[in-house]
């Protein structure tokens, strides 16, 4: 299977398969990270973050981290250009009871794990932190970038970074706990 | 030793340090091995980070043909024969206004601007160091100046009409020159009557206009019009009850036009 520097000159080139190796590297993440603040739209934001990428594709040189965190600058662009077109936020929250409490009787912990899934798990991020935690930790999981990339693209300095997601995963332990999640 | 799982169930949420939040966030964290109170922080962000890819790719197909697409749309870098739509305006846009810019004061500099633009053009040039003719020899520019020069002028009729339309003209009208309209319809020579006299009387030196001036001026008319210009000037005043503008000489020459009434009183010269 051709590296990543490979595909990425075959790609600018047009070639199909090339394009959608890069498709397949970042499309689900852009849905899942978009959705993750407006499910509604999520597909429609991420097809056209996808297409950007496509038409910038000949100016970007790196590898595939740089690729993945250059390919979310322009999927968060996107977002925010749909956020501004709105001038509200819709992130369709939903209380934590309602996703993790939902056993009583039984094993909390088999119900919750049995549910576990990554929108599931997406929600319970976005309804349990703040809008910048919960895209710290979004960034960081999904797009498997690191903090230097997180903050880069969100334009904040590394140390804030770091705060935001030591707190974030400290919110959602307490979270978590308080539902008998964890023990 | 024990591990995580065998702690207390009201074990606190400890503090956890940079690195083991890194291998949180990056999943490299079994829930087992988490730190105290961790274990499901650890579970929702394996979770999270296993994308459920299959059921985003559904599109794949459709958008890595959009994405072929766009790309060949790209105009190459430096620019091609094509070019946007909105450069292609914002060229024709500054053809204009450099056309404007420099074909304006052109024209100015020729005087061939009407007028009032050709003042304006000037003006503005003028304060920028530029000297174009302007308009500033017209008699006349404002109202109030042709007003003074209807109300003071000594002259009447025809006379002063024609004073105040060279003014207001710069000396362009011709108004009170042409009486040879006169011999062409019997009405019209009625009207202009006053128009004929005074023509007569500046081509006859006055001599004649001084005593009649008005049947000089028709006279010529009436010669001209080979006599229709007294018939038609006599039908027009029957016509109108004596109101029409029939009046000099025919007016004196044709009993039925009473010259009181109407256009043929002016006929009298001072």
């Amino acid at each position: 299977m051709a590296g990543f520097e490979e595909t990425l000159v075959a790609a600018r080139e047009g070639e199909a398969e090339a394009l959608a190796r890069l498709f397949r590297l970042i499309y689900p993440r852009f849905v899942c990270y978009v959705g993750a603040v407006t499910p509604t739209d999520a597909e429609d934001v991420a097809a056209d973050a996808w297409l950007d990428v496509a038409r910038g594709l000949h100016r970007f040189e790196g590898d595939e981290q740089a690729f993945r965190a250059w390919a979310f600058t322009i999927a968060r662009r996107r977002l925010l250009d749909l956020q501004r077109s709105r001038a509200r936020r819709r992130t369709d929250p939903v209380e934590p009871e309602d996703l993790v409490g939902a056993g009583g009787a039984g094993d909390v912990e088999e119900e919750a794990l049995a549910r576990l899934g990554t929108g599931w798990a997406i929600r319970l991020i976005t309804s349990s932190l703040s809008s910048d935690q919960a895209e710290v930790v979004i960034l960081r999981v999904i797009g498997e970038l690191g903090v230097d990339e997180v903050a880069a693209i969100m334009g904040k300095r590394r140390g804030t970074v770091r705060v935001l997601q030591h707190r974030a995963l400290r919110r959602l332990a307490m979270v978590l706990e308080g539902q008998g999640v964890t023990r | 030793m024990s591990g995580w799982d065998d702690l207390p169930y009201e074990m606190p949420i400890g503090t956890i340090d940079e690195d083991t939040t890194d291998r949180l966030l990056a999943g490299r964290i079994h829930p087992d091995d988490a730190p105290p109170g961790y274990a499901g922080v650890a579970r929702i962000l394996q979770a999270a980070g296993s994308l459920p890819r299959s059921e985003h790719l559904s599109r794949e197909a459709e958008l890595v043909a959009a994405a072929r697409e766009v790309m060949s749309l790209r105009s190459p870098p430096g620019g091609g024969a094509g070019g946007s739509p909105t450069r292609h305006r914002r060229a024709l846009a500054g053809l204009i206004v450099t056309g404007a810019l420099l074909g304006i004061p052109g024209l100015a500099a020729a005087n061939a601007l009407p007028d009032p633009a050709q003042h304006a053009v000037s003006r503005v040039l003028h304060k920028v160091g530029i000297s174009v003719p302007g308009n500033e020899d017209h008699p006349a520019s404002t109202g109030q100046e042709i007003s003074n020069i209807a109300t003071t002028t000594s002259s009447i009729g025809v006379a002063k009409g024609a004073e105040i339309s060279t003014a207001a003209s710069g000396g362009k009208s011709q108004a009170g020159q042409h009486g040879r309209q006169a011999g062409q319809h019997g009405r019209q020579a009625g009207q202009h009557g006053r128009q004929a006299g005074q023509h007569g009387h500046q081509r006859n030196g006055g001599a004649r206009s001084s005593h009649t001036p008005s049947v000089g001026g028709t006279g010529r008319a009436d010669a001209a019009s080979n006599g229709k210009s007294t018939h038609g000037t006599a039908k027009a005043d029957v016509k109108s009850g004596g109101r029409s503008s029939a009046g000099s000489g025919n007016a004196a020459t044709v009993p039925t036009a009473p010259i009181e009434h109407g256009g043929g009183k002016p006929a009298a010269h001072p």
